[in-house]
């Protein structure tokens, strides 16, 4: 299946499937989180399109950059890891946004898709969304824990998707309380491993 | 109504965050790579000693994904971060590692140093242009003993000075060094090396 976006180009099925597996998990959020929370986070956004960076900004606007990178890195995340579970290592290169991957690279046996969560750099200061840390949550959830330094060092393992999501409350607006909240959710799981983890990921 | 609004913005928002990454400038239009040495490619060093950090790459360049050849000269922000960790023993699921940048010096020939955003882990460079180069050159003097471990990132959101929407990626990894990465191996027994592992890391003992 292609879609055609412009004139000149076009999208593979798994580019396709990332975004609707991105907007469908906003779908899921704001179905968690209720009108109100959404409706600062549509806001938020709108805020941020003229900064140039549309439409997420440059992090730095204090509670409407904090709920964008809530709402956008669970979305970044939830898109590539589907598209991973549904077309896995016949999946297409894929840019997210630092980067065009491909199939096995820089990561055997991953997909573009997993090699985009994986390899997401928080601290390359020339990247403009760096703020949004969608490869946070695969760190949360894979056994394959990078010894860093760079791009993170990883040491949790084992969370699940259901966790994460568990954690995504109506009054979680932060990535500061999203951590908190997933601690508290999941006592004696690694809790000094997970702050050390968000930390990696400039949260704290 | 109003809720008709309100889903049209959202699924306007979502189309525009999700499905337009080219328009103002946010998606990656060139992938390249260039390569870094280290030496002296000893696996062991005293204190006060350097290892040298060298990268030198042309300003034209092939596009990994279109093959085509690109001049990328006058490039605003290329350059790297450098991360630092001491080697302290692990295991399959832990990393076993502590941030360690602190326990260096740097000594900066061909780049420039930039603040980092955590400065107990990493040191940011900024490349030199010259002569239709690239050039960056580091020395890193350790301050302590320990097993250590040094890591090349790769450079994200490049952009050229004369358009800003040229946007490009950099893949850095080392060519012709003897990483001694066994070491890291004999610090975490049972972790697999990964090719980003050999592509970017390279591990060294202090005495």
């Amino acid at each position: 299946m292609f879609r055609q976006r412009n004139a000149d180009i076009t999208a593979t099925s798994d580019e396709m499937g990332e975004t609707v597996f991105h907007e469908l998990t906003h779908a899921a959020h704001h179905n968690k989180v209720g009108n109100v929370w959404w409706d600062d986070f549509v806001k938020a956004e709108i805020n941020q399109m003229t900064t140039g960076n549309s439409p997420y900004g440059f992090g730095n606007a204090g509670a409407t950059s904090q709920i964008i990178a809530l709402g956008e890195s669970w979305a970044y995340h939830m898109g590539h890891f589907l598209s991973d579970r549904k077309y896995g290592l016949i999946s297409s290169p894929t840019d997210n946004l630092q980067f065009i991957y491909n199939n096995n690279s820089p990561i055997t046996n991953y997909s573009s898709h997993l090699n985009a969560l994986e390899d997401f750099g928080p601290n390359r200061t020339a990247f403009l969304d760096r703020w949004i840390p969608q490869g946070l949550y695969l760190d949360l959830i894979d056994t394959r824990n990078e010894p860093g330094p760079v791009p993170v060092i990883d040491g949790v393992s084992n969370f699940n998707n259901q966790q994460l999501f568990n954690a995504l409350d109506p009054d979680i607006r932060t990535m500061l309380q999203y951590r908190d909240r997933l601690i508290g959710e999941n006592p004696n799981n690694q809790t000094v491993a997970v702050r050390n983890l968000f930390a990696q990921y400039n949260i704290q | 109504m109003k809720n008709i609004c309100f889903c049209l913005l959202i699924s306007y928002l979502g189309i525009w965050a999700s499905c337009n990454k080219n328009f103002d400038c946010r998606g990656t239009i060139y992938s390249f790579e260039a390569f870094a040495k280290a030496y002296p490619a000893k696996d062991s060093m005293h204190i006060g000693d350097t290892i040298w950090l060298e990268l030198q790459t042309p300003t034209r360049l092939k596009d990994i994904t279109s093959g085509e050849m690109v001049d990328y000269s006058g490039a605003a922000n290329f350059g790297t971060v450098i991360g630092y960790v001491e080697l302290t023993g692990g295991d399959l699921l832990n990393p076993g590692t502590a941030p360690a940048a602190n326990d260096f010096n740097n000594i900066v020939v061909n780049g420039t140093s930039v603040q980092p955003l955590r400065p107990e882990q990493l040191r940011e460079f900024l490349f030199k242009e010259q002569d239709n180069r690239y050039l960056f050159k580091v020395g890193i003097v350790p301050k302590k003993a320990g097993l250590f471990m040094v890591g090349l990132d790769n450079a994200a959101g490049v952009y050229q000075k004369s358009n800003s929407c040229r946007k490009s990626s950099f893949q850095l990894t080392f060519k012709d060094t003897d990483q001694h990465l066994y070491l890291l191996e004999e610090s975490r027994p049972g972790y697999v090396l990964s090719e980003y592992d050999r592509g970017h890391l390279y591990a060294f003992n202090v005495y």
